[in-house]
């Protein structure tokens, strides 16, 4: 398992990863198989969606505070439940595909690391899964 | 890796591709292990869901 550092700087931020993540396909040698990449933080996710138009990360983080408000009918003490639930909405892991040492992303995919509830210091676990 | 083709008709629709996965681990001889489907579209995505048919015991 590598593990990869991501440093948030706001509340709420989608991080592209996409360059990272293929750095460390080539760095391991991986070739042929998938890639699992694991967010081991409860207010994070990892996502993947369009990186050409930067509004779409722009749109999709304002309209989540819309769906989840930061403020609104939580329990929990730390106040930061919203962060929480769109941590399960999204989900902590995504699988992708290496063929020939190439990463299969399509034309307008991004991997994205996802904070809810920054800035932090995070960290992103991959694992090789060979085929 | 193997590419399955999908002509989608409208804006928003669920398309059932399990014959077509079935058929292409068929046709590739995938005995023993786990299938890795990935939409490679920044507005698509891979679901699993109740079929349409009727399940007598309610699915």
């Amino acid at each position: 398992m590598e593990t990869l550092p991501v440093q948030t700087h706001s509340r709420e931020e989608m991080i592209d990863i996409t360059t990272a993540v293929r750095r460390m396909i080539n760095e391991n040698g991986w070739s042929d198989g998938a890639l699992l990449l694991y967010c081991p933080h409860t207010t994070g996710a990892i996502t993947v969606n369009e990186g050409a138009d930067p509004d779409v990360v722009r749109d999709i983080t304002v309209n989540m505070n819309k769906l989840v408000p930061y403020r609104g009918d939580y329990h929990h003490a730390e106040g930061n439940s919203d962060a929480h639930i769109k941590s399960s909405m999204f989900g902590c892991e995504q699988l992708v595909i290496v063929e020939g040492g190439n990463l299969q992303l399509g034309t307008w995919q991004k991997i994205y690391f996802c904070e809810f509830d920054g800035p932090r210091t995070r960290k992103v676990w991959l694992k090789w899964l060979a085929s | 890796m193997e590419t399955l083709h999908i002509d989608t008709g409208q804006r928003e629709e669920m398309i059932d591709i399990t014959g077509l996965a079935q058929r292409t681990v068929r046709e590739n001889g995938w005995n023993d292990g786990a299938l890795l489907l990935y939409c490679p579209h920044t507005t698509g995505a891979i679901t699993v869901k109740m079929g349409d048919m009727q399940y007598p015991e309610g699915g």
